[in-house]
């Protein structure tokens, strides 16, 4: 199904605000209109529900293969090449442990990359309406939705008093300047 | 002006009075400046950077690796370089973990050392081809084959990725509005590095927890590093060094190093950088707390280790302590206890001094000197027995060396590294704002100075 991108560009705070109400208010659910900003808001200040990440599985699954793996290389080694130890237990587990710790480490640290990767879904691959006056301190709104509710979400996204609406088109909706 | 003062005396940073407006302009503005104001300190260093690698060639490479001794300088630049630069992005984690605000213009000024780690990884494996394996040695890998060479490079390697990402992943917010609004000289390489960040609510979210987690595992990597590190630099290399507590001090006394360079980098922003309006008082007096905590620590790990040694008083016990503390390096120790103890206690004791922006300052530049005095007396000493004194599992130091001297090469290399590390930071500089426009900007929302009574408080929001 094609996909339409508006973005609704806000000067401060209350507006974007008012922006997001007036999308919930014509229709638009959460999943269809994005915040971007220059720094973090707290959560919830748009309105939007605290998601569900699964970040921390990430770390969790790189560490259990890397201690995995650290063991089958320490244990691996020592039970197929085994020496004889007079009487000692064959596993030695004080060399283990720091091998095996490396492997955790580096585990999690691998699968760490992955996760941030996936999560914040960087390099964004897709292209997406930006506009760099975001980095500037103005706050977007962007809204992803069918072709038949673009003019609906300019027409709310307008009720909010922006600065700059910008559409896929190149179509600007520009706002009369403001005091 | 970087305070207000009101009707009780006390003075509120202005950093929470600003609006985001104009943090942005001070961070654009360090953008502006920063190539021109850097210029030469970069070039100073750069040039510094080429001696002590000349030197590095001309005296330790070509005496070649089997002298130990002469890699003593190369050896102690990269301890005090993991001791002081990587520990201060540990630091910005436990600042991050705390969830603290006033922390927030002080991260970046600790995370940005994380760039030098290159550094240290390189002559860590300059340094690999000088020890002998552990089959016939005590060491803490046991005898395990291919240690300390393959195990250790790929501990500190991921004590390097770990860094880079922590120190990238940070800056990605700011890196995009580099992209976006830096000169063109900054724009290419920040817009490679902050390719896809828009600054989505799902971004933001995830920044934030993966920040804490990088840094977590950043940390989680550098103990055993630093633990590793002091086992295979000095325990290792000194026979009858039977301690339990050294990789503890040696880890402990890295962090309050850590702590010190940033403070020091701190006063550097604040008196040079235009950075008074963020770093003031509350900063420095927050972290003057934690040195004066840390220099407690100092103490009562070194005191752990040598009252064992002192009571022990077996003839390698007397032996370790000679060398290390009653006659070859005495006076490196009195003066590293003097320095990163003693002197620390005494003047952060008063409250006034911890209260001040200088007091603070000057006791992180003296704890930086006396860690730099303590590393080099530890691997002074450590780097003066041959192999035939560690070999067949010896147990006892038989013949104390003489202290080492170090010659012109010595402090070019030393300089010259430290320097190069400088660099890499100058460098860096160029490319991220000052202060963290994402930081700060995303703290002032949770943070306002209000009228109470007669009084003007602090008024903290807690998210979560």
């Amino acid at each position: 199904m094609a996909i339409r991108e508006v973005l609704g560009l806000y000067r401060d705070l209350d507006s974007a605000v008012a922006a997001a109400d007036a999308l919930r208010e014509a229709g638009f659910s959460r999943n269809e209109f994005e915040v971007l900003s220059n720094a973090p808001y707290p959560e919830g200040t748009f309105g939007e529900e605290s998601g569900i990440h699964r970040l921390f599985v990430f770390p969790l699954i790189g560490a259990a293969c890397g201690f995995a793996a650290g063991l089958l290389i320490t244990g691996g080694t020592q039970l197929s090449y085994p020496l004889v130890t007079g009487g000692k237990p064959l596993l030695s587990i004080p060399p283990m442990i720091i091998i095996m710790y490396e492997g955790t480490m580096l585990g999690a640290l691998i699968f760490t990359v992955l996760g941030v990767l996936f999560e914040s879904r960087l390099p964004w691959i897709g292209r997406a309406l930006y506009d760099s006056r975001i980095t500037q301190g103005y706050i977007g709104i962007l809204v992803r939705t069918a072709p038949e509710r673009e003019a609906r979400a300019i027409e709310a996204l307008r009720k909010a008093n922006p600065e700059d609406i910008l559409t896929e088109g190149g179509k600007t909706g520009q706002q009369p300047a403001r005091g | 002006m970087a305070t207000h003062s009101h009707a009780h005396g006390h003075e509120l940073q202005r950093t929470w009075e600003l609006a985001p407006s104009d943090v942005l302009a001070n961070g654009l503005g360090w953008l502006r400046e920063v190539g021109r104001r850097l210029r030469t300190p970069l070039l100073i260093c750069f040039v510094l950077f080429v001696i002590g690698i000349l030197a590095i060639v001309a005296t330790p490479l070509r005496q070649g690796f089997a002298n130990r001794q002469a890699w003593t300088y190369v050896a102690a630049a990269f301890l005090y370089l993991m001791s002081t630069a990587a520990a201060a992005p540990a630091l910005s984690t436990a600042l991050r973990v705390a969830r603290s605000h006033w922390r927030r213009p002080v991260n970046r000024a600790s995370e940005i050392w994380g760039v030098t780690l290159i550094l240290p990884f390189l002559l860590y494996l300059l340094l690999l081809p000088t020890f002998p394996g552990t089959e016939d040695r005590l060491s803490i890998w046991f005898g395990w084959p291919l240690s300390p060479w393959l195990w250790g490079a790929i501990l500190m390697l991921a004590l390097t990725g770990a860094g880079y990402l922590f120190v990238w992943f940070s800056s990605v917010p700011d890196l995009a509005i580099v992209r976006d609004h830096g000169t063109p000289a900054q724009r290419g390489l920040a817009a490679w590095l902050s390719r896809g960040w828009v600054g989505s609510h799902r971004q933001w979210r995830i920044y934030e927890k993966v920040v804490n987690n990088i840094g977590v595992l950043y940390v989680l990597i550098y103990v055993p590093v630093m633990t590793v590190l002091s086992s295979d630099f000095i325990i290792a290399l000194i026979p009858g060094y039977f301690t339990a507590v050294f990789p503890a001090y040696f880890t402990i006394s890295s962090f309050q190093a850590g702590i010190a360079l940033t403070i020091v980098t701190m006063a550097v922003l604040r008196r040079w950088g235009g950075q008074a309006d963020y770093l003031g008082r509350e900063q420095f007096w927050a972290l003057g707390k934690l040195l004066l905590a840390f220099s407690l620590l100092w103490f009562y790990f070194w005191w752990s280790e040598f009252i064992i040694f002192w009571y022990g008083r077996m003839p390698r016990e007397i032996s370790v302590l000679k060398l290390l503390m009653a006659e070859t390096y005495r006076w490196p120790f009195v003066l590293s206890f003097a320095m990163n103890f003693a002197l620390p206690l005494l003047i952060l004791m008063w409250n006034p001094i911890r209260r001040s922006i200088a007091g603070p300052t000057v006791v992180a530049t003296i704890v930086l000197l006396g860690n730099l005095i303590d590393r080099i007396r530890l691997t002074s000493a450590a780097f003066s027995q041959p192999d035939s004194a560690l070999l067949g599992h010896a147990h006892e130091l038989h013949e104390i060396p003489a202290a080492y001297v170090p010659g012109i090469s010595d402090l070019l290399i030393l300089v010259g590294m430290l320097a190069g590390a400088l660099m890499l930071v100058l460098w860096t500089a160029r490319y991220l704002p000052f202060p963290s426009v994402a930081e700060v900007v995303g703290g002032l929302w949770l943070r306002a100075h209000k009228p109470f009574k007669h009084a003007r408080v602090i008024v903290v929001g807690k998210p979560e």
